[in-house]
């Protein structure tokens, strides 16, 4: 079973090209928005955001939730309880984004 | 005064902000704001400062208010800025954060506020209003407004006060071998305490606002 096949869950029913395409193109908005000396492809999707992954703290954070906001009308609350699952791997956070995108 | 993003109202006096002010004997009045990060990105941002801080200080006779804030406290006080500019004759600004790195980093490639020209894309993008009022309204010398800038020379922000410090006398700038934490912005507001004009007198009244 490939990586793409294993996010596929029973409420989230994307093709493996499409979700593929979704996470590099957040890969991509969130390498242009922090700055990321990283290609977007290099970001592993299931590798943690947050500490020994990609290295991002609280802050990074804050500005990924900017760019979600703009990018998908998505309002990420900074003291959303969920935040810790959310933001747990590009994968996670792209499927939350799909399953609540405004745009 | 607006805190950044983890941070409250309360900070500002257990940072000894407010005691940095009674220490120099300034006749400063301080309201801190209990703002969250979220607060300063929402459109209501605004309105809700001019209606719950700013409008009752005038209301109260307060004729020069300035706005101080650390990072995103930072953000909003310019976005404050770009809508009511009258109602403020200043702003202290410390590890500003003045949209995302990316952004910052494609202005300052680009040359910086004055060669910087936005796009059709940027100017319809949130991320870059900032970018555009400082571009169109900061101008060294010449601001109806006083700016006063500073940050620690390796804060992830470092960035955003260079673009500011290229439209600001050098006076109004502050650069000082530190990072994005309490102990450099303390540095950097007592630094910031000493030049601003305020007048002598003493803190009569200081309070927090929780939104």
């Amino acid at each position: 079973m490939s990586d793409s096949q294993l996010v596929h869950g029973e409420d989230v029913a994307f093709n493996c090209d499409s979700i593929a395409d979704q996470e590099f193109e957040l890969a991509n908005a969130i390498v242009v928005a922090l700055n990321l000396d990283i290609a977007p492809k290099e970001i592993n999707p299931n590798s943690p955001l947050y500490g020994d992954g990609l290295g991002l703290d609280s802050i990074d954070m804050l500005e990924i939730a900017l760019v979600v906001s703009r990018n998908y009308g998505l309002q990420l609350r900074s003291d959303d309880e969920n935040n810790s699952q959310v933001f747990s791997s590009l994968r996670s956070l792209n499927q939350h984004i799909q399953k609540n995108r405004t745009k | 005064m607006l805190p950044g993003a983890r941070m409250c109202a309360r900070d500002f006096m257990d940072q000894g902000f407010v005691s940095s002010i009674q220490d120099r004997g300034l006749a400063v009045d301080v309201v801190m704001v209990d703002m969250v990060a979220d607060d300063y990105l929402q459109e209501t941002f605004n309105e809700r400062l001019k209606n719950e801080v700013i409008e009752p200080l005038i209301d109260q006779g307060y004729s020069r208010i300035w706005l101080a804030g650390i990072s995103l406290g930072a953000y909003g006080a310019i976005k404050f800025l770009r809508e009511k500019i009258d109602e403020i004759e200043g702003v202290m600004l410390l590890s500003p954060f003045l949209s995302t790195r990316g952004a910052v980093a494609k202005v300052l490639k680009e040359g910086g506020l004055d060669k910087w020209s936005p796009c059709s894309s940027e100017i319809e993008n949130d991320d870059w209003d900032n970018f555009c009022w400082l571009k169109e309204n900061l101008v060294a010398n010449g601001s109806p407004i006083k700016i006063y800038v500073g940050w620690g020379d390796v804060d992830r922000y470092a960035d955003s006060g260079k673009l500011l410090a290229d439209r600001l006398p050098d006076e109004n700038v502050f650069c000082i071998h530190g990072d994005h934490d309490w102990r450099t912005w303390n540095t950097l507001w007592r630094g910031m305490l000493d030049v601003v004009p305020f007048p002598s007198g003493q803190v009569r009244k200081m309070r927090i606002v929780k939104e």
